[in-house]
């Protein structure tokens, strides 16, 4: 219960000193309020602009949602398609580090011209830079099953569906876990860079505020795609409890 | 009629990439049910070895024939390794039904014959557990139970007790004779212990690391029946001595 109280009490605590400490010097006028909003104002606009933020959330998380189901599923199969043909990882995998490389603010314009303006350019985006940890990741996973156990699976002449249903997949969530968790954050980034341009959610109210100088309603926006981004990698922290809780020891209980 | 398998080795070699050569010109023959102990220092090529026999490991010369007197119809030979390797996702008994799972068991013969080995080396109360949940002895019996399920006619084990303690390494080497007296099975069993090849073959091959070949083979005059009082037994004693002082001409 202490230990509780402590972990609960001391972020709570730590949050508020730093409102104060923010409030106070914006009210002061250390620094002014047409840079950096006080806490006040920020949350004022949160409830004056919420039908507007509202809408726009919606129109954000249904692109995340989709792009990172996109990322995970073709990420994943893509994974195990190089896995399996030595021959097409050769061939194919210094391109999927295109994925990682490429930079997403220099093309989203490109996406606007080839999707239109709108979810299908802001899915595109957020796809992009997403899909790559998910294929790194599982293929790490998946070069990474034990030795023995494959030995195993050789004596008992295994298929290969076998082998993978049974030994590399389970052996590879781990790894897929946290290439999710990494992918999770960045497609929530890659979804506003693509509205920003693409003129829908979250990135379209942060490009327009910005250019009527509500500084206030940018942050209040910025705060909202956080949050985004945060319950997303709590979702995939859940299901990788859930996944691993038995046998992993990254999601061992205390015993 | 025996049960288990025959090994026919003659002059097999086993060259790595590196150009090492662990396995040189081995030649050796090993009787249908007989239980062989594979002895000799570390790095002598014994796990070597005994890969190739399981078949994971092709000889890079030589012929290497594991099978019945005519013509066998189908072989069945299990692995134990050095460590349990169980899949940590997996409760006990999937653990244990797993072999029979890949060789296309329908579910009712894989538990039945799951509990069934699981009842034999004492874990039955522990099905529904995980390999974490469980100390290394029982993961080491979950190991055995997996490798007896498929009823083998050819047991290989790679050192299996090696990193359990002395009191659990002593009880599982008594299970395994009991174990092999029942089933009837051939085994083959590598280790670095002289104490333990003695106790539990029939007879023991010393693998030597200069020539990477049979240094010296013994049969073993023990009893068939061995238990712990065995071990105390002169010709346990005497065995163990000559084996000592074999394994030391080897090392200089």
């Amino acid at each position: 219960m202490k230990v509780h109280l402590k972990k609960v009490g001391l972020p709570v605590l730590a949050f508020i000193a730093v409102i104060s400490v923010w409030e106070s010097i914006v009210r002061l006028g250390w620094i002014s309020a047409f840079i950096l909003p006080e806490p006040s104002k920020v949350w004022s606009s949160l409830i004056e602009d919420w039908p507007e933020l509202w809408v726009a959330l919606k129109t954000t998380t249904f692109s995340v949602g989709i792009s990172f189901f996109l990322s995970v599923s073709i990420g994943i199969c893509s994974a195990i398609l190089l896995f399996t043909s030595e021959m097409v990882l050769l061939a194919l995998y210094p391109y999927t580090i295109f994925f990682q490389t490429v930079p997403i603010i220099a093309i989203a314009p490109l996406l606007v011209i080839w999707f239109g303006y709108g979810v299908p350019a802001v899915v595109a985006s957020a796809f992009i830079v997403s899909v790559f940890p998910v294929i790194a990741s599982t293929l790490t996973g998946l070069l990474s099953a034990d030795p023995a156990l494959r030995d195993l699976f050789k004596l008992y002449r295994a298929s290969r569906t076998q082998s993978m249903v049974k030994l590399y997949l389970p052996s590879s969530i781990p790894y897929i876990m946290n290439g999710l968790r990494i992918s999770g954050g960045l497609a929530v980034i890659g979804a506003i860079v693509g509205e920003f341009l693409g003129g829908v959610g979250i990135g379209s109210v942060i490009d327009v505020a910005r250019a009527q100088q509500r500084i206030d309603k940018v942050f209040a926006s910025v705060l909202l795609a956080s949050a985004l981004g945060l319950l997303l990698i709590k979702s995939i922290d859940g299901v990788s409890y859930w996944l691993l809780r038995h046998w992993h020891p990254s999601e061992a209980k205390e015993s | 009629m025996s049960f288990g398998l025959s090994i026919h080795a003659e002059k097999i070699s086993q060259q790595f990439a590196t150009g090492l050569m662990p396995i040189r010109d081995l030649s050796f023959i090993c009787a249908p049910g007989e239980f062989i102990a594979l002895l000799g220092p570390s790095g002598c090529g014994k796990s070597t070895l005994l890969r190739m026999i399981a078949g994971l490991r092709k000889p890079s010369s030589g012929t290497l024939a594991v099978g019945q007197e005519q013509g066998a119809s189908e072989k069945r030979v299990s692995y134990v390794f050095q460590e349990a390797y169980l899949l940590p996702w997996r409760k006990v008994l999937e653990n244990v039904t797993l072999p029979l799972e890949l060789l296309g068991a329908s579910r009712v013969e894989r538990e039945f014959k799951a509990r069934t080995v699981l009842e034999r080396v004492g874990l039955i109360d522990f099905e529904s557990y995980y390999p974490s949940e469980l100390s290394g002895g029982m993961k080491m019996r979950v190991s055995l139970a997996r490798s007896l399920v498929t009823e083998p006619q050819l047991l290989l084990l790679d050192e299996p007790f090696a990193a359990l303690d002395e009191v659990t390494r002593l009880k599982l080497d008594q299970e395994l004779r009991d174990l092999w007296l029942e089933a009837k099975m051939t085994v083959v069993f590598v280790t670095h212990s002289i104490s333990e090849a003695a106790f539990l073959a029939d007879r023991i091959v010393m693998l030597s690391k200069k020539t990477s070949g049979i240094a010296q083979e013994l049969t073993n005059p023990l009893p068939r029946e061995r238990s712990f009082a065995t071990r105390a037994d002169s010709r346990f004693t005497e065995l163990t001595q000559q084996l000592f002082s074999q394994f030391q001409e080897l090392e200089a």
